[in-house]
């Protein structure tokens, strides 16, 4: 059942559609993360649910009531800003308890006091003031705070931005252990994919206004829907698609890397659904390179050309940096240059021995059938 | 066990109770803060007197410790100079009335500027209220307050004269009312200005996390955004408070018998320059221990751990 749902939903700023027909749907009890690019609307989308902003058009319902135009303080919604949340001029204890004193027709609020402070392990720190706390103790209290009114939904703003990366993980469990605990619905916003693989049930992908895929976290990572969602997802070696090109006869699709003829993958493309995909890609770690030479000789201009079933690039490149792995599976990170003026970073498998900022030839033999589109 | 609570209660009082002596001693800390209490205290003393004996002057008390320092010296301040009595109590007199109408306008001024910043800061236009306070702000802000001084005095005079002068309070006459109404007026401006800015400086985070608690946007303002702008215009609030001290010299052109008006017709009186050097040094008696107090707030005020302390 959905618990909350927006629909057709619109948000202009300085005239410009920031959301544009966003539709969302929440299941209740679950972890929602909207995952998207820094500017995309993440955070106006959690204000308009929140009703800090009133959108342009479109509905919110929250279990089938509709709530677009009810001010904040009748939405009983748990809110964690993303930076400086807590009331400096009171302690911890006071700093929780102010939204138990505001909401005086909850019982109990002892109980739920003692409870959000279990449960975010604040004990020890009740009678300190929010200056003199560390960021990640800062932002447990704001999350507690937010919890003990016993919200229908908890929205999240970047939770783990301001903290560094040992705290990161702890707090992100504790999320995830009081959403365990509590089965409270949680919308998390955040631009980090790993974060957001970490901690989600399920993830909105959100780019250009709208969502560009709701799934199951696993479902998403495995099929992104386009370019821009593996991108997004931090997927590497993924180039776009730029368009269907004749040579010869034959038609081949133009990418960044090179010309590829239409059998790819073990896709059946054709000329008239090749639109309906964004990019292609290369898995990492399965390429080694096949022939390296000092670049003491003059360059040889870049050039690839396409076999029956095979595509070998020679290309120029720069070693950016080698990643050390277990045994045999050491990986470089190069920079080819297809093109005069374009670049791409590509990861593949370290067979001889490079130098970081070294510069050099290779030759890359790719079979099609390692390509996937989508 | 209630036994056991009850001595550390009492323990615990009697640390207090140390704690509050050892912060009182005399040291070289707080030898400023002593000379200042004992010169408040002589001052009560004078005031209480007044009570009993209203032909007494407030000043007396402090008149005969300066006169109790001359008498190693074989001297009084009637044998020094026969006009120093005069000048003093005159004077005296004149800063009273100085420190009452700037302290009763900036009380006054404060309350109406935390409705215009109020209104100031709120983002909807709210009938036309916003202009009008920016309007006002504007006005008092760009036009000199000698000018705003004599518009009051005079533009009342009709209005509201015959009516102050038919109260007949002690002290409170039309030129009075119409010197506070105008630097109340005045300081509101700047101190509404001031109060934006402390409210402006809260985080917004803040306000949308009050928001979501369950706050309206007035209990917002009333519980979470006030409490710490307060704070922060401490100081800039004591740059007002001992500008409307010092401006308040001006009201004299209206004729109030404040310190700048009596040290005026005290120098007439007995063609010497002098009276305004001590003149001086009475406003800077108190618009320093002023300025000294409302440091001592601001310690106080301090939020734990918040902010650069380096004092």
């Amino acid at each position: 059942m959905t618990f909350l749902k927006i629909s057709s939903l619109r948000l202009k700023y300085q005239n410009e559609y920031i959301l544009d027909q966003l539709n969302l749907s929440v299941q209740k009890g679950e972890l929602l993360v909207l995952l998207g690019e820094s500017g995309c609307g993440k955070t106006s989308l959690l204000k308009i649910v929140l009703g800090l902003l009133q959108p342009e058009e479109g509905t919110i319902t929250l279990e089938g009531i509709p709530i677009t135009t009810l001010p904040p303080q009748k939405r009983k919604m748990g809110y964690v800003p993303q930076a400086q949340v807590l009331f400096p001029h009171m302690t911890v204890k006071q700093n929780i308890n102010f939204g138990l004193e505001v909401h005086k027709e909850i019982p109990n609020s002892q109980d739920l006091y003692s409870k959000a402070i279990k449960l975010t392990q604040l004990t020890s720190l009740e009678d300190r003031y929010p200056a003199e706390l560390s960021g990640g103790q800062q932002q447990r209290v704001a999350l507690a705070r937010a919890i003990a009114i016993q919200p229908q939904i908890l929205l999240l703003d970047e939770p783990l931005s301001s903290i560094d990366a040992s705290g990161r993980e702890e707090l992100a469990l504790t999320i995830r252990r009081i959403q365990q605990e509590t089965h409270t619905t949680i919308l998390y916003v955040t631009h980090n994919h790993q974060e957001a693989r970490l901690i989600a049930d399920r993830i909105a992908v959100i780019f250009d206004g709208k969502v560009q895929q709701l799934d199951l976290s696993r479902a998403v990572y495995d099929s992104p829907a386009n370019y821009t969602v593996a991108k997004i997802l931090g997927k590497e070696n993924i180039w776009p698609i730029l368009g269907v090109e004749n040579l010869n006869g034959q038609p081949l699709i133009t990418t960044p890397v090179g010309n590829f003829p239409l059998s790819l993958g073990n896709r059946s493309l054709t000329v008239e659904n090749v639109e309906t995909f964004t990019a292609i890609g290369l898995p990492v770690q399965k390429y080694s390179l096949i022939k390296l030479e000092n670049s003491d000789k003059e360059p040889i201009l870049p050039s690839s050309h396409t076999n029956e079933n095979l595509k070998i690039m020679n290309l120029i490149c720069k070693v950016d940096a080698l990643i050390e792995g277990d045994n045999d599976s050491d990986k470089a990170l190069l920079t080819i240059y297809p093109r005069f003026d374009e670049s791409i970073k590509i990861l593949v498998k370290k067979a001889e021995p490079l130098d970081c900022g070294s510069l050099c030839f290779f030759l890359l033999e790719i079979p099609f059938e390692d390509f996937y589109i989508f | 066990m209630e036994n056991n609570n009850n001595k550390n209660n009492s323990k615990d009082e009697k640390n207090k109770i140390k704690e509050i002596l050892s912060q009182i001693r005399l040291t070289r800390k707080n030898f400023g803060w002593w000379i200042f209490g004992v010169f408040v205290a002589i001052l009560f003393v004078g005031f209480v007197r007044t009570w009993f004996n209203p032909e007494a002057h407030y000043f007396d008390p402090i008149l005969g410790i300066i006169n109790l320092i001359l008498l190693p010296f074989g001297h009084t301040i009637d044998s020094l100079d026969f006009r120093m009595e005069d000048i003093l109590y005159g004077l005296a007199s004149g800063a009273q009335l100085t420190f009452i109408v700037s302290m009763v306008s900036l009380i006054v001024g404060f309350f109406f500027a935390l409705i215009l910043a109020v209104i100031l800061v709120n983002k909807s236009h709210l009938y036309g209220l916003k202009l009008i306070a920016q309007s006002y702000v504007d006005f008092f802000r760009s036009t000199p307050l000698l000018v705003q001084v004599l518009l009051v005095y005079y533009g009342f005079a009709e209005s509201m004269g015959d009516v102050i002068r038919s109260l007949n309070i002690p002290m409170f006459s039309y030129e009075v009312f119409a010197g506070i109404l105008a630097l109340a007026l005045n300081t509101a401006a700047y101190q509404a200005e001031i109060i934006r800015g402390g409210i402006l400086a809260i985080p917004t985070g803040q306000t949308e996390a009050a928001r979501a608690l369950g706050l309206t946007s007035g209990q917002t303002m009333r519980y979470v955004i006030l409490p710490q702008a307060i704070r922060i215009i401490v100081p800039p609030l004591t740059n007002e408070l001992i500008n409307v001290l010092l401006n308040s010299s001006l009201i004299s052109a209206i004729g109030v018998r404040d310190l700048t008006k009596k040290s005026q017709s005290l120098q007439a009186r007995f063609s010497l320059w002098e009276v305004f050097l001590i003149s001086a040094v009475f406003y800077f008696v108190i618009a320093f221990s002023l300025s000294k107090i409302t440091k001592r707030l601001e310690v106080k005020l301090r939020i734990p751990g918040l902010g650069v302390v380096n004092d």
